[in-house]
């Protein structure tokens, strides 16, 4: 890479709480915040199931009433992660507009508001639609506020690539001030968790549910949980030239060392890769586009969406590219915030999030996942001085990305 | 260090109103003919309009289990399809080492409302939910690269009127950047009553077809369908004996951060993609010999744009040719920039400029050079094709004809 990249700057608005170390502490204690919610479904029906919400926050501590009255939630979250990880990053504006841009992720945009939309239409007509509602159900119309409320003038791009798309946002950014079209981005990601959707979900047998008689024969039948419970959170993170954050005399989180993604066709659309060999392949590239050998590599963020058959292909990926050419493997820092924030958290970019903690506070955070979670006290000893960290992303559809983070120096 | 990748574009394919391939849209193209028409997709009473852009059924008769499909999936399938087949590249055997990026806006919405009707009237528990699947803008990058056993980076955007062109825009960084040796790329999308009536809403659908850049204009019409390219390292491409069609040369991106569905009123952020865009590719405005306008037919979009072009190209605007064919084919919406760019292609191989239908009378005293109502004949060497959309983005693309310097 001709520029160095750095992370200087984080907002996340999680099941945590609404602050960076909300969410350290969170992830330190290794256990799941997701909580058991009923959907009444109609006149007798329901659907229980577990999900990871943000918790009340104070939006309007961000955001006059008058922009928050222009947007959804959704677009809500977002902004105020992208202020949060601005003053984060020691700035009270965007330094030159033009060579600024957001580049967001998210799996389904405002699932919510497009579901509202269409129900209108659906009851009252074609010709009674509501604008608000449709502009707020675009995929980028959080983009598209951040834009407005941070004055970023630059490169703007809603990647949508599933429960991938927080991660894949962050390395779309790093390679757009690495090819000198901007120097900063606000990048990562957003998910709701409307009811709708988790109703789709357990219907498909992708989260456990349970319900009434009539609800639980349309579940599919599964043999377990393909996945782990569902979150919804914004995570924005700011990345810059690494000269950038020196001018201005930040210390960075951590530095963006490479990235690498590969995808599987044979996955099918409600699956996850289960082939090691494209685990693999994205490790072994990810590994080699940083620079970084496996030796170096300290830890890894798991994907973990706990479908049996895809966390065995990562882990088997793991053991192969990089576990077996480690000398003390049991030091090995191994994480997987999904279990804690939910999956689907930020679409995938809570990993970025507890990778730049552990490498700026030297705290590893806890083994949610891999193995089952266990608080920090339980833990064996753990290398804390980690300086090279993997982050692994999945999505539907066979996915697969990797972006590799280095402690800043 | 080594030397910065050229990229070749060694195949195209397209579905729209106006044909099922790219010998129909090219034939289409010449001889100026107009797809919109009154819909039969859906319902559109209580609409302002009836009329679009809507393509031929697509029909994937070689592929298994194609009833699992949305109709944007099978548009972008069969556009992946032919320029595949062009390309010379073979599904499933000869792409290792190619990735996929593809702008979609509605993605199988279609599917997803028809869905969404029957949970309102039966409930949740007695709908079927398997519909919801094709919502994910994401599927349709998903289905072309299951389709043509693509293994490398799958990127998927929806960046609104923008994401076709900036998924072209995301491959050719991949390539020059050496992750991949060549890119599937573009965009497509099927109509549905959500962007319908969506843009209805927002009272910027025209009761006829639409006239970009006509003083009378009054509004766009949707379209849908496909366009997709396959990009790749212009040597790697030579070297394994494919025809380069045209060269891409590189893209202006940018944002005007000023409203959610409204343009800059001077084309602020529309200026600034396209200059970069240029700088990016070493080239003046003088330099650029056609322009396929973003010109959807609005008022404040198609005011923008003319302020945009009139600034970049000041003194030079007599050289450049500007034409939108989405006065044949419609707005596509996210496949806007994937059908446009085989448009630019087509033209550079072709020395065709295509023209804008409907446009009589140009609005204001600008110098533009508008084609309109009939195609011209012109040798092309470079072209751009314009983007913008809601969230205020602006995405330009520059193409060179094959071979030229």
């Amino acid at each position: 890479m001709s520029r160095r990249i750095v992370i200087s700057g984080a907002g996340c608005l999680s099941a945590a709480g609404s602050r960076m170390e909300d969410l350290g502490r969170a992830l330190e204690a290794g256990t799941g915040l997701a909580r058991a919610e009923r959907i009444e479904l109609g006149v007798g029906e329901w659907l229980e199931t577990e999900v990871a919400r943000i918790p009340d926050i104070d939006r309007g501590a961000f955001l006059p009433p008058a922009r928050r009255r222009r947007m959804s939630l959704l677009s809500q979250n977002w902004v105020v992660a992208c202020l949060q990880a601005r003053a984060d990053a020691q700035m009270t504006a965007t330094p030159d507009p033009e060579r600024a841009g957001v580049v967001l992720g998210t799996c389904l945009g405002s699932l919510e508001n497009t579901i509202k939309y269409l129900d209108i239409v659906h009851h009252d007509g074609m010709g009674l639609g509501n604008p608000f509602l449709f502009s707020e159900s675009v995929a980028n119309a959080p983009a598209g506020h951040a834009a407005i409320d941070l004055d970023c003038r630059g490169f703007n791009v809603t990647l949508t690539c599933g429960a991938a798309s927080g991660l894949m946002a962050v390395q779309t950014a790093a390679r757009a001030i690495r090819d000198g079209r901007i120097d900063l981005a606000f990048a990562g990601g957003i998910e709701e968790m409307p009811a709708a959707l988790l109703v789709v979900l357990a219907r498909l047998g992708a989260i456990p549910a349970r319900g009434s008689p009539v609800a639980r024969r349309s579940l599919a039948h599964v043999s377990g949980s393909r996945n782990r419970a569902p979150g919804e959170g914004a995570a924005c993170f700011i990345l810059e030239t690494e000269e950038g954050a020196r001018r201005r005399g930040v210390e960075p989180y951590a530095e963006v060392l490479g990235c690498a993604a590969v995808s599987d066709p044979h996955a099918t659309d409600i699956g996850w890769s289960h082939s090691v060999d494209v685990w693999a392949e994205m490790m072994r590239r990810t590994l080699e586009g940083s620079g970084v050998a496996p030796q170096e590599l300290d830890g890894a963020m798991l994907h973990a969406c706990g479908d049996p058959g895809a966390e065995r292909a990562e882990c088997e990926a793991l053991e192969r590219v990089i576990l077996s050419e480690k000398n003390r493997p049991e030091d090995f820092l191994l994480g997987s915030p999904s279990l804690v924030v939910g999956q689907l958290a930020g679409a995938g970019a809570f990993g970025v999030a507890a990778a730049i903690l552990a490498l700026k506070d030297r705290q590893p955070p806890g083994d949610a996942g891999h193995p089952p979670a266990r608080p920090a006290s339980e833990r064996g000893p753990r290398r804390q001085d980690a300086l090279h960290i993997l982050v692994n992303g999945g999505s539907w559809g066979g996915s697969c990305s990797g972006l590799l983070l280095g402690r800043a120096v | 260090m080594k030397a910065p990748r050229r990229i070749a574009i060694t195949g195209i394919g397209v579905v729209s109103a106006l044909g099922s391939n790219a010998v129909e849209y090219l034939t289409a193209l010449g001889e100026g003919r107009c797809g919109i028409r009154p819909l039969s997709l859906f319902e559109t009473s209580g609409c302002l309009s009836d009329v679009g852009g809507q393509a031929p059924e697509p029909t994937l008769t070689h592929i298994a289990r194609r009833g699992r499909l949305s109709r944007s999936d099978r548009f972008c399938i069969m556009a992946a399809s032919e320029s595949l087949v062009q390309a010379g590249l073979r599904p499933g055997t000869d792409l290792d080492g190619f990735g996929i990026s593809l702008g979609c806006s509605t993605a199988g919405m279609l599917e997803g409302e028809r869905a969404l009707a029957e949970v309102s009237d039966r409930g949740w528990s007695r709908a079927p939910v398997r519909p919801f699947l094709h919502i994910p803008t994401h599927t349709p990058a998903d289905a072309v690269a299951r389709f043509a056993g693509i293994r490398g980076p799958r990127l998927s955007n929806m960046t609104a009127c923008s994401s076709a062109s900036l998924a072209i825009g995301l491959a050719a960084d991949l390539i020059r950047n050496r992750e991949v040796k060549g890119m599937v790329a573009g965009g497509g999308d099927a109509l549905c009553r959500l962007t319908y009536s969506g843009f209805n809403s927002l009272r910027l659908l025209s009761p006829r077809p639409c006239r970009p850049f006509d003083s009378e204009r009054d509004g766009m019409s949707l379209g849908e369908g496909a366009g997709i390219l396959v990009l790749e390292d212009w040597d790697t491409a030579v070297e394994r004996g494919a025809q380069p069609q045209a060269e891409f040369l590189d893209y202006g991106t940018s944002c005007d951060a000023h409203h959610m569905t409204t343009p800059h009123p001077d084309g602020r952020g529309a200026l600034a993609a396209m200059r970069q865009a240029l700088e990016r590719s070493g080239l003046r405005p003088a330099e650029v010999d056609y322009i396929n306008a973003h010109g959807t037919g609005t008022p404040t979009n198609d005011a923008a744009e003319i302020h945009a072009i009139t600034a970049l190209f000041k003194e030079d605007l007599d050289h450049v040719q500007v034409s939108s064919t989405k006065s044949m084919v419609g707005h596509l919406l996210g496949g806007a920039g994937g059908v446009e760019s085989v448009t630019v292609v087509l033209a550079l191989r072709n020395d065709l400029v295509p023209p804008t239908l409907g446009l009589r009378r140009h609005e204001g005293d600008t110098a533009i050079d508008f084609v309109s109502s009939r195609s011209r004949s012109r040798r092309l060497e470079v072209a751009i094709s314009n983007s913008f959309g809601f969230g205020g983005t602006n995405t330009c693309l520059v193409f060179r004809r094959a071979g030229g310097s």
